[in-house]
């Protein structure tokens, strides 16, 4: 009884005095010291440039809540949002193509994707397919799918199919209302060769006739009028 | 006669210009859609790698017992840069005056913030961890009397941000900042939150 009093004694001054140490080393995570540093020198910067008053911007941050994909994106990446009246805004708007923008870059700065204004695709799921694309297929990005102004009426409407992407190497332009015109057919030229070969055998006919007068006028038979 | 000529000349010589422009009327606008070209630098152009926008630099002030608060002006300063604004402004209304590590430790700790820190371990790789995340961190110098910023370390010199002129950068060897970080404790301090992008630049 009595090892048993002392064992419980032991227990209560052992214990707190064990948590006290641990928690002054930032073991237990009642600190938020990180004793393991984060190696994440080479982790990705996704970053959301825009104004706070546009829709399109709101409805973007939003598709990076609401689609699984881009959820899970962000979660693997230094997310940023940033808009055109904060401070740090100004350390990138040199660089912004348009707003509202989706840039995409590796752990060392480099642009790996970028989707901006009316090149931003139309819903969630083709922008993570898009940045997918482009992360994969390096040279391709910056050659986008579909844009806004393809819509063709606010309605809403349901979601199209994915569209096959285009080749890397197709330029950008603005989208085809009507069909082209078809090249009309080459106006006719001068027909010079003709008119030449007209004058040369007119010219030759009227020799020849004239020889033939001068001849008869000189009394000559005709060939094969003997 | 002459007009005539004159004015079939003109005709004729017409089609010599350039550029001959035709107005149609009407608004002809081409609509522009997305055709702008992006040239991106082919190289990082950031330096120092942790550019603290100056409007964010913290210069430093004396606290209620008339010691100067330059590791809290450093911590207010890679607060902002690493974007926490509130936990910087609530830092910078709250504390002030000399600090020492562990006291700091536990402010950080009782205010929640992420942070990493080394001291009296020599630990070069902390500072090479901090400048390669671009988080930056406050190190100590002059005999661990003084903490600023440190914001840039490559193989040949340091870049320091110092609260007591904040408008400029120091640069000094890295041979020469490493020993005198390590004859002052070498002590070294950062929040850890997600530092803000680099400038772009394509390699291609």
């Amino acid at each position: 009884m009595k090892k048993l009093i002392a064992l419980f004694l032991l227990c209560i001054v052992i214990f707190p005095a064990g948590l006290t140490e641990a928690a002054s080393d930032g073991v237990i995570t009642v600190q938020e010291r990180i004793v393991t540093l984060p190696q994440d020198q080479a982790t990705w910067y996704l970053s959301l440039f825009g104004d706070t008053n546009d829709p399109i911007f709101q409805e973007l941050k939003a598709w990076f809540k609401t689609n699984e994909g881009l959820a899970n994106l962000k979660k693997q990446v230094h997310y940023n949002e940033y808009t055109t009246d904060q401070v740090r805004y100004d350390r990138y708007a040199k660089s912004m193509p348009g707003l509202p923008c989706i840039r995409v870059q590796n752990g060392e700065g480099v642009v790996t994707s970028e989707h901006w204004k009316d090149n931003i695709p139309m819903s969630s799921k083709a922008l993570f397919q898009g940045i997918c694309g482009d992360l994969k297929d390096k040279t391709s990005w910056g050659c986008l799918r579909r844009r806004r102004n393809d819509r063709c009426n606010p309605q809403p409407q349901p979601q199209p199919e994915p569209q096959p992407e285009p080749p890397p190497d197709l330029p950008i332009g603005p989208p085809k209302i009507q069909p082209e015109p078809e090249p009309e057919p080459e106006a006719p030229g001068f027909p010079w060769g003709l008119t030449i070969l007209s004058a040369l055998i007119g010219g030759g006919v009227g020799f020849v006739q004239g020889y033939q007068t001068e001849r008869m006028d000189k009394g000559e038979p005709k060939q094969g009028s003997l | 006669m002459r007009i005539l000529a004159a004015v079939m000349l003109l005709i004729l010589f017409v089609g010599c210009d350039e550029t001959l422009t035709i107005d149609f009327g009407g608004n002809t606008n081409v609509p522009e859609i997305n055709h702008r070209v992006i040239v991106y630098p082919p190289f990082a152009e950031e330096y120092p790698t942790i550019r603290i926008e100056q409007v964010f630099r913290e210069k430093n002030w004396l606290g209620p017992q008339k010691k100067g608060s330059c590791v809290h002006a450093s911590m207010v300063m890679l607060f902002r840069w690493q974007e926490q604004y509130d936990l910087a402004d609530r830092w910078r209304r709250t504390y002030s005056d000399g600090e020492w590590a562990t006291n700091l430790a536990a402010k950080l700790d009782a205010e929640g913030v992420r942070y990493a820190y080394t001291s009296q371990k020599n630990d070069v790789s902390f500072l090479e961890w901090a400048v390669t995340t671009r988080r930056g961190c406050a190190v100590t110098v002059q005999g661990g009397a003084h903490m600023v910023i440190l914001v840039h370390l490559d193989t040949e010199r340091a870049g320091i941000l110092d609260n007591n002129s904040p408008e400029n950068i120091k640069w000094v060897p890295r041979g020469t900042f490493i020993s005198e970080w390590k004859n002052s404790t070498s002590w070294a301090v950062t929040p850890v939150y997600s530092p803000p992008p680099p400038l772009p630049y394509s390699k291609r």
